[in-house]
């Protein structure tokens, strides 16, 4: 761990701390959804981690195609693994939002389906990694596929908002942005911040972790190189 | 060999393969109507309107009964020497993507105009149904598939999954077609007639001009990989 | 305690616990693979 992530670690920490108090201290209850309705400030937070995520392994892809270097091939596939979390968390804390206030899980609406989509996108993108042994083959199988997945979701946003605006809208679908001011607005606002943190955080950690396995992977491949053990 | 001679070359090395053995084409066909059947099965048609259930139902059998011919097409590229031959030769990246994209779009309409056939007499479609727009459907849906799933099966053939990695990958991106072509055919079949019908092509011909434009620019990194 | 006050805490715990479970996993791995690192690299130092 270098001082920069202690930095970060120790500031995103404290900025969790004081988005937690402000949560759960200073905002007040929404008027129609009440208490539950605090799952809001981590949850939107989190969606747009996954989204920018996303946005830096289709960029980190773009990247290794020109230069061939593997090190944007190992950020991009960091990236991707954190973001397949965030959206994971997403997925999971939607329906515990939706159920106490709707009723239901799950509904086939605008933002649900097109985060489904992304999660079974950057799912696939996980699983074509493990399944080519190949360094060089799986960096550039796996540029190209993210660049393809990314390229997709604003067109996914797109039909499901055509559909959304033909087919009667569900009762449950209420727009939640409108509306939002004063300290619930602050709140979000600081979520995004605290939570862009700990994703550059995580990122950081993550490619640091694969740069290493490529570091034994280095050594141990050398001719003279000692044979892979357990440490 | 300049661009189009490439395109060409490679698109005539595809068509006159096939048409010596026809493999890709007998698997589309037999899938598509396979897949056909079984969703009457699965789905009783008299019991539906038809708008409700042809359209899902046709579009169901031609992307799957697609990825398998995209799968069989591409494993077919791995295992004879023609296409590593032309990789050798400076040929233009551009140009077999070009060529591969019109023989896959070319089986892939031959293959949908049997199913569709077919399902004319099964599901009584006439002229009131069949219009020009429900065919520009057909073209622009297919023309996304294809320029997507050229690139994915290229990517599936050289993982450990093979074909099985193909539709992990292909189905999430292809879904914005999906809902555009069942949408819109619907819209087509309909009997309050084809309003905003015009958002869905709209859809389709963005997905057709960013997919066919990504895939002319990647195409090359998959095969030479 | 206000109403449905365990829908939230179960998705606070949730994602505390995803965030931080796997942020822990990766420190792990770090420092496993640091001391395989440089366990190698004193092996071939040797030869």
């Amino acid at each position: 761990m270098t001082s920069v992530d202690r930095f970060l670690l120790a500031l995103s920490a404290a900025g969790m701390v004081a988005l937690l108090y402000l949560i759960f201290m200073v905002v007040p209850n929404e008027k129609t959804m009440g208490f539950v309705q605090r799952i809001f400030y981590f949850h939107v937070p989190l969606a747009w981690v996954s989204f920018l995520a996303f946005a830096i392994t289709c960029w980190e892809g773009i990247r290794y195609l020109a230069t061939r270097d593997h090190d944007h091939d190992r950020v991009a596939a960091a990236s991707a693994e954190v973001g397949l979390l965030c959206v994971s968390l997403v997925l999971i804390t939607g329906p515990i939002w939706a159920r106490p206030v709707w009723g239901i899980w799950w509904t086939w609406d605008l933002r649900l389906t097109t985060t489904l989509v992304l999660w079974l996108i950057f799912l696939g993108y996980a699983i074509l990694r493990r399944s080519i042994p190949e360094a060089d083959r799986r960096a550039v199988l796996s540029s190209v596929v993210g660049i393809c997945g990314f390229a997709a979701v604003p067109l996914v946003y797109l039909a499901n908002r055509v559909k959304a605006t033909q087919h009667p809208a569900p009762v449950v679908g209420g727009g939640q942005g409108s509306g939002l001011a004063g300290i619930m607005l602050f709140t979000l606002m600081f979520g995004f911040a605290v939570f862009t943190l700990l994703f550059v955080m995580l990122l950081r950690a993550r490619t640091a972790v694969a740069r290493l396995e490529d570091a034994v992977e280095e050594i141990t491949m050398q001719p003279s190189g000692p044979e892979v053990g357990h440490a | 060999m300049s661009f189009w001679r490439v395109a060409h070359a490679v698109l005539r090395k595809d068509l006159s393969a096939e048409w010596r053995r026809k493999e890709v084409l007998t698997s589309i066909v037999m899938f598509g109507l396979l897949t056909v059947v079984t969703f009457v099965f699965a789905f009783d048609p008299s019991r539906h309107a038809r708008e409700d259930v042809v359209p899902g139902c046709l579009w169901t059998a031609y992307l799957f009964a697609g990825m398998l011919g995209l799968s069989r097409s591409a494993a077919k590229d791995s295992q004879d020497g023609g296409m590593q031959a032309l990789l050798v030769s400076p040929a233009d990246r551009g140009a077999i993507y070009l060529g591969k994209l019109l023989s896959h779009a070319i089986f892939m309409v031959v293959g949908e105009v049997i199913v569709l056939l077919f399902a004319v007499l099964w599901f009584d479609l006439g002229s009131r149904q069949l219009t020009p727009a429900f065919f520009a459907f057909i073209v622009l849906g297919t023309l996304g598939f294809v320029a997507v799933g050229t690139v994915f099966a290229a990517v599936s053939q050289k993982t450990r999954l093979k074909e099985v990695m193909l539709p992990l990958l292909l189905l999430p991106v292809l879904s914005p077609i999906v809902m555009a072509a069942v949408e819109g055919t619907a819209l087509v079949m309909s009997p309050e007639g084809p309003r905003g019908m015009k958002s869905w092509l709209q859809i389709l011909v963005a997905f057709d001009i960013v997919f066919t434009t990504l895939g002319f620019l990647v195409y090359g990194y998959v095969l030479e990989e | 305690m206000p109403s449905k006050f365990w829908w939230v805490f179960a998705a606070y715990v949730i994602v505390w616990l995803g965030i931080f479970g796997y942020l822990g996993s990766l420190l792990g791995r770090a420092r496993t693979l640091e001391r395989e690192v440089q366990r190698l690299k004193d092996e071939t130092a040797r030869r």
